[in-house]
């Protein structure tokens, strides 16, 4: 049955783009497609990882990603096992190697971890063997997003080099921004990023994208515009006068997008706060494909889980 | 890879192909409808030769051709050195109640097969499933399957390998070290 003796990934562990290697993000747009004709049958269950069981550790919130992820795992017919750093003993004071290191000495087989602090995926895979991926850390990066978002781009338009993606809002603390440029840079694609000056970090020019402040002309430039969320969590100091204000800029609604006279693919990676970023009729109208990126989010991740998932042996 | 050998040429293949499919319309006379699913990928091109000879031969029936990929089936997940990377299944039809014949290139170990059949599960509860293979190594099997319906049987060593040339309608044998 060895008919395929190909290596299929270069990485052991997706701890982020900027490093991920094109062949390999190709390797993964491929697998997520044959993941997506699984989704569609009427047993969406698979045994591929019948005997591996993995452990998501979330010391951040989340919905989406978190469930996401259990569904691909559960999907793939993967033991899961769920923590969240509320109600453990991170909150006792334990470190992040021991807790890590614990539930690695119940035999599992790969972690999911999303962490508040920068490169902390990147310091677990130095210490650990398992395969580590990364699920959102700081303001780092959110791999498997930007991976999903160029799937569901890559779905709808046929291609990704050359097309044209504006990225809009609080580019400064926002992983999916990051991840979203190197990749796409990395499949050919021409990125403007957009939003108020506060929110757009100095020198962002050097990794290859043009910068606007001006919503109108950038969504004139586009093929397809990422909404990104006001991260109101991280709104400690105030970089924007008020949400109404924001809105009134940066938000789209229908009678900004009537006067483009265009049609362009709305993206955004949740959750939406309706009526800053995008109204109610942009978000539910058919250029948006938010929820197609979630469906997509599935086979992505469970793409991901598949192809890192041969990387380690059986314990 | 030392080298090759020819096992089978082009009008001997187009024979076998033809024998093949007078067997399966000899067997399904009273068959309303077929389903056809080609095991990714050497089965799903062997599969497409004899697409026109059945669409030939059993007019009487509805005729559904599928592609299908085992590799989330497979039982080596992790256990073989080789990395495993997945094909297209295109089922676009229900197996519910319907005689389905699984083809493929070569029957050697039988874990393809079963991985195949457990695979087309997810489509669907087959009224029945054959075989159709078009070379059948024979000794090497460590699973309870054979085919209903057998190209050509061959002797052969755990070195060599079958590989199918849809192109040129060629079957070779490979030896390797």
């Amino acid at each position: 049955m060895n008919k395929n003796s190909e290596p299929v990934l270069s990485v052991n562990h997706l701890l982020d783009i900027r490093t991920l290697p094109e062949q390999d993000i190709l390797t993964l747009l491929h697998t997520a497609k044959t993941f997506k004709e699984v989704l569609q049958r009427p047993n969406k269950k698979v045994p591929a990882l019948r005997d591996v069981c993995v452990a998501n550790l979330f010391f951040e919130n989340s919905t989406r990603t978190r469930i996401s992820f259990e569904l691909a795992e559960k999907r793939l017919s993967a033991d899961t096992i769920n923590f969240s750093a509320s109600g453990s003993s991170v909150k006792k004071g334990e470190t992040l190697l021991d807790t890590v290191n614990n539930i690695l000495a119940m035999k599992v087989d790969m972690i999911v971890i999303r962490h508040e602090q920068n490169g902390a995926p990147h310091y677990l895979s130095q210490h650990v063997q398992v395969p580590i991926i990364n699920a959102g850390d700081g303001t780092h990066e959110h791999p498997t997003q930007a991976l999903l978002d160029a799937f569901s781009l890559q779905e709808k338009f046929g291609y990704l080099k050359g097309l044209k993606v504006a990225i809009i809002g609080d580019i400064l603390h926002s992983r999916v921004a990051r991840s979203n440029i190197y990749l796409l840079k990395k499949m050919g694609a021409e990125i403007t990023v957009c939003g108020p000056p506060t929110l757009i970090p100095n020198h962002i020019h050097q990794l290859g994208v043009k910068v606007s402040y001006n919503l109108l002309e950038t969504l004139l430039w586009c093929d397809a515009a990422n909404f990104l969320r006001i991260q109101l969590e991280r709104q400690n100091i105030k970089f924007i006068p008020s949400l109404r204000e924001y809105a009134y800029l940066y938000g789209l609604d229908l009678p900004k997008f009537k006067t483009l006279n265009k049609n362009i693919v709305i993206l955004h990676p949740g959750p939406i706060n309706r009526g800053v970023e995008l109204s109610s009729e942009i978000a539910d109208s058919p250029h948006a494909i938010i929820l197609n990126q979630v469906e997509n989010g599935v086979a992505m991740r469970m793409a991901v889980l598949f192809l890192l998932g041969q990387k380690c042996k059986p314990q | 890879m030392k080298a090759q050998q020819l096992l089978i040429d082009r009008p001997e293949l187009v024979k076998i192909l033809e024998h093949l499919v007078y067997q399966i319309a000899d067997n399904h006379r009273n068959t309303t409808e077929l389903c056809l699913l080609g095991i990714q990928k050497s089965g799903s091109e062997l599969l497409r030769l004899l697409k026109p000879l059945l669409n030939h031969h059993l007019s009487h029936a509805v005729l559904y051709f599928g592609d299908l990929d085992i590799t989330f089936y497979r039982d080596d997940y992790r256990k073989s050195g080789a990395l495993l990377k997945p094909n297209t299944t295109h089922i676009p039809f229900s197996l519910e109640q319907k005689p389905t014949i699984l083809v493929d290139d070569v029957l050697y170990t039988g874990r393809t097969v079963r991985a195949a059949l457990d695979a087309m599960l997810a489509y669907g509860r087959p009224s029945s499933v054959q075989l159709l293979v078009l070379i059948d190594r024979k000794g090497f099997r460590q699973l309870p399957i054979e085919a209903q319906y057998i190209g050509k049987t061959i002797e052969t060593t755990a070195q060599q390998r079958v590989n199918l040339d849809c192109e040129n309608y060629q079957v070779w044998l490979a030896q390797y070290e």
